[in-house]
């Protein structure tokens, strides 16, 4: 019957029309269960099959690739990279441009000065990490990284690049795995050949506690309350990128809605440091915050305010913040870290430390972090809140002048303040309310001594060490997987309660792989 | 199956001796030919020794000539069953008026690819109907493909470069272009001439029909308009509502991917040439390990051979779903079939990914294997989808389309391409079976381990809209059938040759990988010289080869009829513009 094709096909149509009401409270259903991780299948896809992004996302398969990432090793804060320029050899567009480090000798160094990538002509091919013999290279799953301008953005420096090896093992499991069983096998080879040398690493550990990631949350914490007043508000040296922007935004809504009142102090960073900074930051390389970097920290302090209720001039609050922290690191650092490879903290990390230091400070007591911000003089706050923290504030002023402390990174910041503020969740309401005192004992136990330390000792070794002028800054993500590292750790001690500082870094040297 | 027979099998003597001090067999088993000769031979090739299909006509600029290389193959000849081509090269050292006779009178199929020749080494084949530039803009100065030919953001000739970015930081390139804007005008062509279109096709008449006065006119569709596919032109000339001529306009995504491919490493390329048919990259990735392959003598694992095959029945699959969804939408049937083939291609795509790790640009062949094994995920999921919903989704597919009345009266009877055409036009692919010619890369020239699979040739029998739509419903029920097989033989082990390495030594030589994608025969021609880059690199496109139908397919039917015939041919302008 002429027609009738028509019609059988128009049954199919209706038949998927049905089907979007029998099969769709199903496959809702299914995936309600992890909207983050949704993962289709031929059993489970009829009726409506669009994923409705973002409120719903695709499952990220372990291979996925985007833009590579740097692995930082999550204890000792060293790059695995060498710097051999392989991946440089091998990108099909040529989008790796890396320096190589130089010791205070003069000699070359195994470890990137700089590492960028132009993200802009990355095809996103993926040889870099197949053919990198250390490991040190990996594709990133972030793939949400809308940026505003496409040049200045699109240049990815080794602290954007930059992740811990937690984060790499937490994205990537089964390479993680593999490729450690295949480091152990080489190790314990090695250790065959030469077992006087294993011994003296070990020992070595402890003296120096991680250098800039773990200690940096404590830092920040402490500097971010109080001495982050001083910090250089517009002198930030690299405009913060778009994701980053977004992890923070991101970071304060959920500060906002989830934990104590943590907005507070981040303002108060904001609002003090902006003279300190520049004067700071004699660098030479103060790179005003970009439009949309401001843009972003003035939403995210807008969401911190409505969250914690404080009231801070939404301008530059969280820049400001950032370059406190720093400071405060570098002192320490001089004394603790001749060997030579000072890393200043970033901008970036300076801000999320200040966050942290908030959220700390909200968890502790909101009263107190609420002063915090209004106070100009970086010193008087500190003190109360967090005893370690005037020490690293004035240390800080010292060392900065130098020009070669970079000050910690926005989105390290925000990782430490997320860190700090899950130590608190962990440690308990009570003990939390001490909160920016308690940071010592609590989790930072580790991080707290480690962290002046560390931080005076990048200062010094800096000077001498980087007569470039080009100190390492650490990157926000890979600030922000410290903290959390640190932040498990501590969580993990926090039930014994009994972690001193030499403990908790001893176990925080002790978990991680290498 | 009719059969052409060769016209005088008397005459069985090589040619070598027919045209004896014109013709010559090199190392590799070649035959060079003189140029004034090469049409003789190229008849006699033809006429008498059954190789009627003209596979690829490419040119190398070596340092002391200009050199023109054909791979010819036999189709539907009685007496040659030849599986491996015949090759036949033919050379000038003129290289400031380089002249080689056009084969086109022979090979009709070599009109674009003679062009493409044309406008990247400069050689004039005389006796072409139509020389002109074909990728670059008639204006355009300068022969892109030779050696000394450097482009606007030039850097060195290979890769690794020196440094993207001298001077201790970053630089762009367009930062560093002399030009500031990129626009040098060449001296034969300044922007105020340039205003007033070149008439490209011919002279257009009055004519009278009848007691009606009609006129014929040209209009450009494009290169928006059939960008249901990509940025593409067509020049139509109408008579009403009919169509007298149509010329493809193409370049419009032109990047020369074969100059970057000469400067890139071996392995460079191998993400480069995922952006071809980028529905098909498995494909490519293949073809393109492939030849390299047979240059290094490598010999893949058994399982990586078997990763392959499914990598490339999958993207069969997927890709046969979409083009059918877009010939629909061609159609007028928006969106209802190709969204209904986008939910199953989303599902392969997704295997691809957890493979690969990218769900189009996959860049997962490598010479001697594949890049990584198979996660473990990967079989439960994909048995799922080969033996569960696939099957039931094609007759899903059948049932909605096949005897639907207005797609069989759109589709039967419209845009016939016989058999004989089809040969001469050296088309390939669906599209070629489709007229009935039964010839498959997969069953004639296997690569890899196809010969172990179980599997029918789908040819139609019109050599129209209808055929071809048939033809790849077909197809895709064979790759499920390929991946039923394969997916229960796949054994354990290795996938890859060796160990992975990124510095590759290609010996000296020139080889020619072919592989049957969905599209068609997708075939990489490269030559080393045992150096780290590839001295030539040639990729010989389906879509860029078929596109030569559309004017035989349209001709003479309306106006209606040029995008149905357009999206029957399947292009994908990556390839076809590359």
């Amino acid at each position: 019957m002429f027609g009738s094709g028509v019609l059988r096909g128009m049954m199919v149509t209706l038949k998927h029309f049905v089907e979007t009401y029998t099969e769709d409270p199903r496959r809702r259903a299914y995936i309600a269960k992890s909207p983050d991780a949704v993962r289709q299948n031929a059993s489970n896809t009829k009726g409506l099959f669009t994923v409705q992004y973002p409120e719903e996302k695709l499952a990220i398969n372990e291979r996925f690739r985007f833009f590579p990432m740097l692995i930082v090793d999550g204890q000792t804060g060293e790059d695995w990279c060498t710097s051999c320029g392989i991946c440089a050899k091998v990108c099909p567009p040529q989008c790796i441009y890396i320096v190589r480090g130089t010791k205070p000798d003069g000699k070359p160094k195994p470890e990137p000065e700089e590492f960028y990538i132009d993200t802009t002509i990355c095809m996103q091919c993926g040889f870099c990490a197949e053919f990198c013999p250390f490991d040190a290279i990996k594709m990133n799953h972030d793939y949400e990284l809308s940026v505003f301008e496409r040049l200045e953005s699109g240049i990815y420096d080794k602290d954007t690049l930059s992740v811990t090896t937690t984060y790499y093992a937490r994205t990537h499991p089964r390479a993680w795995a593999e490729e450690s069983a295949v480091r152990e096998a080489k190790e314990a080879k090695e250790k065959k050949a030469a077992p006087a040398a294993a011994p003296a690493a070990p020992a070595a550990a402890p003296a120096k506690p991680t250098p800039a990631a773990a200690p940096a949350p404590v830092a920040a914490a402490g500097a971010a309350a109080t001495a982050g007043a001083e910090a250089v508000p517009g002198a930030k040296p690299k405009p913060m990128s778009g994701k980053m922007a977004k992890q923070l935004r991101e970071q304060a809504a959920a500060g906002g809605a989830g934990a104590e009142p943590p907005a507070t102090p981040p303002p108060a960073a904001a609002t003090t440091p902006a003279e300190p900074g520049q004067a700071t930051l004699p660098s030479g390389k103060p790179k005003p915050i970009s439009g949309k970097l401001a843009k972003q920290l003035r939403e995210q302090a807008a969401q911190q305010a409505a969250a914690g209720g404080g009231e801070t001039p939404p301008t530059e609050p969280p820049t400001a913040a950032a370059p406190t922290a720093p400071a405060p690191a570098a002192q320490p650092g001089q004394e603790l870290l001749p060997s030579g490879k000072p890393k200043p903290i970033s901008g970036r990390l300076a801000k999320q430390m200040r966050e942290q230091a908030a959220q700390q400070a909200a968890a502790g007591g909101a009263p107190e972090a609420s002063a915090v911000p209004p106070v100009s003089e970086p010193p008087a706050t500190p003190a109360p809140s967090a005893p370690e923290a005037p020490a690293p504030t004035a240390l800080g002023q010292e060392l900065l002048p130098s020009g070669r402390p970079k000050p910690i990174s926005g989105r390290l910041a925000k990782q430490l303040r997320e860190q700090a503020a899950q130590q608190a969740a962990a440690g308990g309401a009570p003990e939390a309310s001490a909160a920016p005192a308690p940071s010592e004992p609590v989790v930072p136990a580790a991080p707290a001594p480690s962290a002046p330390e560390t931080a005076a000792s990048t200062a010094p070794p800096a000077q001498e060490l980087l007569p470039s002028g080009r100190p390492k800054p650490i990157s926000g993500r890979l600030a922000k997987q410290m903290r959390e590292e640190a932040a498990r750790k501590a969580a993990e001690e926090a039930g014994n309660a009994s972690a001193s500082d030499a403990e908790s870094s001893e176990s925080g040297a002790g978990d991680t792989s290498e | 199956m009719a059969v052409v027979t060769p016209v005088d099998t008397a005459d069985s003597r090589p040619i070598e001796e027919v045209f004896a001090g014109d013709v010559a067999k090199d190392a590799s088993g070649a035959y060079v030919v003189q140029p004034n000769k090469l049409v003789d031979v190229a008849r006699r090739l033809r006429n008498e020794q059954g190789y009627t299909y003209l596979s690829i006509m490419t040119a190398v600029d070596y340092p002391d000539r200009l050199e023109c290389v054909y791979y010819l193959y036999p189709m539907r000849v009685e007496g040659n069953t030849a599986t491996t081509p015949l090759v036949l090269k033919s050379s000038t050292s003129d290289k400031d008026d380089p002249v080689i006779p056009s084969v086109t009178p022979v090979w009709p199929g070599a009109n674009f690819q003679e062009r493409e020749a044309y406008d990247m080494f400069g050689i004039r084949f005389a006796g072409h109907p139509y020389l002109h530039r074909i990728l670059m803009w008639d204006g355009f100065e300068g022969w892109p493909l030779r050696k000394d030919y450097h482009e606007a953001y030039y850097e060195q000739d290979q890769k690794p470069f020196g440094s993207r970015w001298p001077g201790g930081h970053f630089k762009r390139a367009e930062e560093r272009n002399p030009w500031g804007k990129n626009v040098v005008y060449p001296d034969v062509w300044s922007p105020e001439e340039a205003k007033t279109p070149k008439e490209m096709m011919p002279v257009v008449d009055v004519d009278q029909l009848g007691t009606i006065h009609s006129q014929k006119f040209v209009i450009n569709m494009g290169p928006q308009h059939p960008s249901t596919h990509g940025v593409f032109r067509m020049q139509v000339t109408l008579d009403g509502e009919t169509v007298v001529d149509v010329m493809p306009v193409i370049g419009y995504l032109h990047r020369n991917h074969e100059k970057i491919g000469e400067r890139n490493l071996w392995l460079g390329n191998m993400p480069f040439t995922d952006r071809l048919d980028y529905f098909c990259s498995m494909g490519n990735n293949t073809g393109y390990a492939l030849a390299v392959e047979r240059l290094m003598k490598v010999e893949v694992p058994e399982r990586a051979e078997y990763i392959r095959i499914i990598m490339q029945e999958l993207t069969r699959v997927q890709n046969h779903l979409f083009g059918i969804g877009q010939f629909l939408s061609d159609l007028g049937a928006f969106f209802t079939p190709i969204l209904y083939s986008i939910e199953n291609r989303e599902l392969i795509l997704d295997l691809f990914e957890m493979t690969s790790g990218s769900r189009m640009m996959c860049n997962y062949m490598r010479f001697g294997g594949c890049a990584y094994d198979l996660p473990p995920e990967f079989m439960p999921l994909a048995e799922d989808l080969v033996f569960n919903r696939l099957p039931a989704e094609v007759d899903q597919f059948e049932e909605l389309l096949t005897n639907n009345e207005i797609l069989r009266s759109r589709c039967i009877g419209v845009g016939i391409i016989p058999p004989e055409t089809a040969i001469d036009l050296s088309l390939s692919g669906p599209i070629l079976r489709a007229s009935g010619v039964k010839y498959d890369i997969r069953r004639h020239e296997p690569y890899g381990i196809y010969d172990r699979f179980d599997f029918d040739i789908v040819m139609g029998e019109r050599g129209d809209l209808y055929d071809r739509y048939m033809v790849r419903i077909g197809e895709t029920r064979q790759a499920i059938r390929i991946l039923q097989q394969a997916l229960k033989d796949i054994p354990e082990g290795p996938v890859m040759a060796g160990r992975k390495a990124w510095q590759i030594r290609v010996p000296k030589g020139e080889s020619y990988g072919r592989v049957e994608n969905p599209k068609g025969e997708t075939g990489f021609y490269v030559v080393s010289d045992g150096s780290a880059n590839p001295y030539r690199y040639h990729v010989r496109a389906p879509s860029f080869v078929n596109i030569q139908a559309l004017r035989e397919m349209s001709i003479g039917y309306k106006i209606a009829d040029i995008i149905a015939n357009l999206g029957s041919i399947d292009i994908v302008l990556g390839e076809l513009d590359r």
